[in-house]
């Protein structure tokens, strides 16, 4: 039985990698079209994504968007987790059930109304607002991690610190922030990748001008699958598997260092 | 932000004013009052759920009494926040900032009052000194057994001489050859700074080996306060008996009081005779003896031996003087030969060393 | 042991911005479209003739279907994986985690594009079977039903195998060895000791899925036929193409109703409390 269950689960681990791994090696592909496996290898994909003003402008539209809801999710995330670990107020698991609400409404739904509005204020293809209707849908995402990374810090910590005469602010910065840091790095890590893969939203407030590398990858689809898409999409998995890759160190070093 | 007190010479005064705290449906503390005297080291002892710990973490400001006051030298500290009290707070989990060293931990206090470097690195020296850690200041918590992070903690609490010093089972985790020498230690930086500690403990040995007076709670009253000779010898009821050591506690009815000396009949009826105390005639009461005031000798009640246990230092009898009713009587092992179950005996007592106590 | 006014002052960025960016665009939306708008008849007619609409019903019959079919795929070929993880350590579970990590933090425009590469008539699966004589004409794979349901059960699967995983993490390994002593037969175990007590992972990540599922838009729109359309497709074509707000608002509330009932039950059953540690 555990034979047969390795075997099952190791190709099971195949068949989900392989479309990735596909697309990676594909983006490699020398020749005039995708082939697999490539009769020769060569990176005129990513030549062209880099060299195509279209694709580089999505590649800004994307980083910056991102930037913006990683930034602004992961501090608005922090405050309110702490609020949520150390506050003392009825209702918690309803709040925080709340508070996951952007991830479980259809993403759809949450795009319509949000271009409805952004229509009416003249916000379609506003980076800006397009990186805060990010930050939504990346704020459950850092309520979770954070919320682990604050129970990890001792509360007795904190009330040393406070009878030690630290004044709230000094307990953040010295004390709260440092030992969460490790979360709110992995935190602020997730939601960078949550904007930078997100593509409903993006799409419904991108306008002509402001298209993020996902939508633009949806716009090439409708039309003809060319070979570009495949370097971008490498490209997209590459930035995935660098920000895991990252969180791990980050979470091995923390492991190591941690207290007793 | 307003400054912490500035701390007087030696330690402070502390009074609790019928503190009343509540969570939900239980009155965890009920109606507390105590006065602390400068100086002095006094302990909240009783078991878990008596109460002690919150009354802690009401005196530092992590939990809001209901009703009631806190006064530190007359000043109310009721409604200040924990980090503009002043005191000191020592942690059972010892509570030692992981990501900073050793001197970072015990300066944390100074930079928060903004002391300049220079006076940062005496005082933290000195302190280190005082805890004898000197070698250890670029050390981490990690690297740190568990009495050396207690040091630490005693250290960071006291380094900047707070009127007060609040522990809360700060020997708790220790080990207990450990925890004896750190309650020397303790009780040795507490004298030489003239301190005054609110220490609170479950362990009634740590208790009376540390203590100037001791509060004994239960069920978030305090039973009685006193030095701690006091207390185990003249307990003001069976509870206080029982939780300091060992007690001979026989339950019956006060049939009679004469000059002061009541008797007491045991359901099984046995006549038992013992200053009255409190007690009132035709009042339920019972007979309070320490074990090791009993002796075996020529004049008393008699008894058979039921059992004898060898606890090293003590032997043990249980002595049956009626067909309900046992004593408890301990004697130093000397090395002379003790009775042996089965074996008939006339256990004696200084009249002086029993108690009537209500029930 | 924070004052309960300074711990409401944190929420407040937060609750703000959930308000504002979150709840008012959704109440507005639905507002405008259904009730403010002089184009659009009486609210309850709006409702109905949108509801009764052939393509609606159509679309909520064939959401149903794929949505269950997609629960149904996940929970079978997650149950083994999680098992496989919740008793597996060391480079095992660190490698078989990986797999299940990475094309989950991979974002479905790439996941849904690989598969299409995969799955097309000159696809890399069309092209072995085609080299290897299977068959000798291509097979089509791509723009029908079971295309969505392969792509769109390798984007859930991480959901179930990660619940199923917390799940089973909770069941004490030295109840099946006391089962073992007692002679109990591995299937034994498995039927009336393990199955039923990973039940509540199950069902958390059966609602979990299916609740995903319906309002899944980018797969099904890509990878499916013109006979295939989700009911979140539709949404998109009454607002891009159709521009339909009504019809729009009201194939959303139905889905967001829907959603919210099924949430409301998941919420019920599985501890949230447990994620803040109380």
């Amino acid at each position: 039985m555990p034979r047969a269950l390795s075997s099952y689960v190791g190709l099971l681990c195949l068949v989900l990698m392989a479309p990735i791994a596909i697309v990676v090696i594909l983006a490699f592909s020398g020749g005039s079209y995708l082939a697999f496996p490539p009769q020769t290898y060569s990176i005129q994909w990513f030549v062209r994504f880099l060299g195509d003003p279209n694709w580089r402008a999505s590649l800004w539209v994307s980083t910056i968007v991102a930037l913006i809801a990683g930034t602004l999710a992961t501090t608005i995330g922090f405050f309110a987790a702490y609020a949520f670990v150390r506050g003392d107020f009825p209702g918690k698991k309803l709040l925080l059930s709340a508070m996951l609400l952007p991830i479980i409404v259809p993403t759809v739904i949450t795009a319509i109304a949000m271009y409805f509005l952004a229509a009416r204020l003249h916000l379609v293809g506003n980076l800006l607002w397009i990186g805060i209707c990010h930050a939504v849908i990346a704020l459950p995402v850092v309520l979770l991690i954070l919320l682990s990374a604050l129970q990890g810090v001792d509360a007795n910590l904190e009330r040393a610190a406070l009878s030690l005469g630290a004044s709230r602010t000094r307990l953040f910065l010295t004390v709260v922030i440092p030992l969460a840091a490790p979360g709110l790095i992995s935190a602020a890590l997730f939601a960078f990748l949550t904007s930078f893969d997100e593509l409903i939203i993006s799409l419904f407030l991108a306008g002509v001008r402001a298209q993020t590398l996902p939508v633009r990858i949806w716009n090439s689809l409708q039309m003809e699958i060319e070979p570009t898409i495949a370097a971008v999409s490498a490209f997209l998995i590459g930035v995935t598997g660098l920000i895991l890759l990252l969180d791990g160190v980050l979470r091995g070093r923390k492991r190591l260092e941690g207290p007793k | 932000m307003t400054k912490p007190p500035s701390p007087p010479t030696g330690g402070g005064a502390l009074v609790l004013k019928d503190l009343v705290k509540t969570y939900g449906a239980e009155r965890v503390v009920d109606h507390v009052s105590a006065a602390i005297r400068p100086g002095e080291f006094f302990s909240l002892l009783g078991p878990s759920g008596s109460g002690k710990t919150t009354t802690l973490m009401m005196i530092a400001g992590f939990a809001t009494p209901d009703s009631g006051q806190i006064l530190l030298d007359d000043a109310d500290l009721t409604r200040t926040p924990p980090q503009q009290r002043g005191l000191g707070m020592v942690f059972q989990n010892y509570a030692i900032f992981p990501h900073l060293n050793v001197f970072e931990n015990i300066a944390f206090p100074l930079r928060a009052r903004r002391v300049p470097d220079t006076e940062i690195r005496a005082r933290v020296n000195d302190a280190l000194a005082l805890v004898r850690l000197d070698r250890f200041a670029h050390r981490f918590a990690r690297q740190l057994s568990g009495g050396q992070q207690q040091r630490v903690a005693i250290a960071r609490a006291i380094v900047y001489q707070p009127p007060i010093v609040l522990m809360d089972e700060p020997l708790g985790a220790l080990d207990k050859n450990l925890r004896y020498q750190m309650q020397v230690e303790l009780k040795d930086i507490q004298q030489r700074l003239g301190m005054t500690v609110v220490y609170v403990t479950h362990d009634q040995e740590e208790a009376m080996n540390l203590s100037d007076r001791i509060a004994i709670m239960n069920h978030g009253r305090i039973e009685q306060v006193g030095a701690p000779g006091t207390i185990y010898e003249t307990p003001t009821n069976a509870f206080v008996a029982r939780f300091l050591g060992e007690a001979n506690l026989i339950g019956g009815e006060i049939v009679a009081i004469e000059t002061g000396i009541a008797t007491l009949k045991t359901p099984d009826g046995l006549l038992l005779s013992a200053p009255a105390g409190q007690v009132r005639q035709g009042q339920r009461a019972v007979l309070f003896i320490r074990p090791e005031k009993l002796f075996c000798g020529t004049d008393g009640t008699q008894g058979i031996v039921r059992r004898r246990s060898f606890l090293g230092n003590i032997i043990r009898l249980s002595v049956e003087i009626g067909p309900d009713t046992h004593l408890t009587i301990d004697q130093a092992n000397t090395g002379a030969p003790a009775p042996e179950p089965g074996q008939t005996v006339t256990v004696g007592w200084n009249a002086a060393h029993a108690l009537m106590l209500a029930e | 042991m924070t004052g309960r006014r300074q711990t409401m002052l944190l929420m407040l960025p937060a609750l703000a911005m959930l308000l504002l960016v979150f709840i008012t665009p959704l109440g507005w939306f639905f507002q405008q479209s259904l009730i403010s708008d002089p184009d659009a008849g009486p609210l309850w007619d709006t409702i109905v003739s949108v509801v009764t609409a052939r393509a609606v019903l159509q679309a909520i019959v064939t959401t149903n279907w794929i949505s269950l079919l997609v629960t149904a795929t996940v929970l079978l070929l997650g149950y083994p994986i999680a098992y496989y993880l919740a008793n597996n350590r060391g480079p095992r579970f660190t490698l078989v985690i990986f797999c299940i990590v990475v094309p989950y933090f991979t974002s479905i425009i790439v996941r849904t594009y690989s598969w299409m590469v995969l799955l097309g008539t000159h696809g890399l699966v069309n092209q072995a079977l085609l080299a290897t004589g299977i068959v000798h004409t291509p097979v089509k794979m791509l723009y029908n039903q079971p295309a969505i349901v392969i792509g769109m059960t390798y984007v859930l699967l991480p959901y179930m195998v990660l619940t199923l995983y917390a799940a089973m993490k909770t069941i004490d390994p030295t109840l099946m060895r006391a089962a073992r002593g007692m002679g109990a037969s591995g299937a034994m175990i498995f039927r009336r000791i393990y199955l039923p007590l990973s039940m509540h992972g199950v069902i958390s990540g059966a609602l979990i899925v299916f609740i995903l599922s319906i309002g899944f838009f980018i797969t099904p729109a890509l990878m499916g036929g013109p006979s295939d359309v989700m009911i979140a497709m539709l949404i998109e074509r009454s607002v891009e193409i159709t521009v339909d707000w009504s019809s729009a608002a009201v194939m959303s509330l139905l889905l967001l109703a829907v959603t919210l009932v099924l949430y409301a039950i998941y919420y019920r059953l599985t501890d949230i409390r447990r994620l803040m540690g109380a």
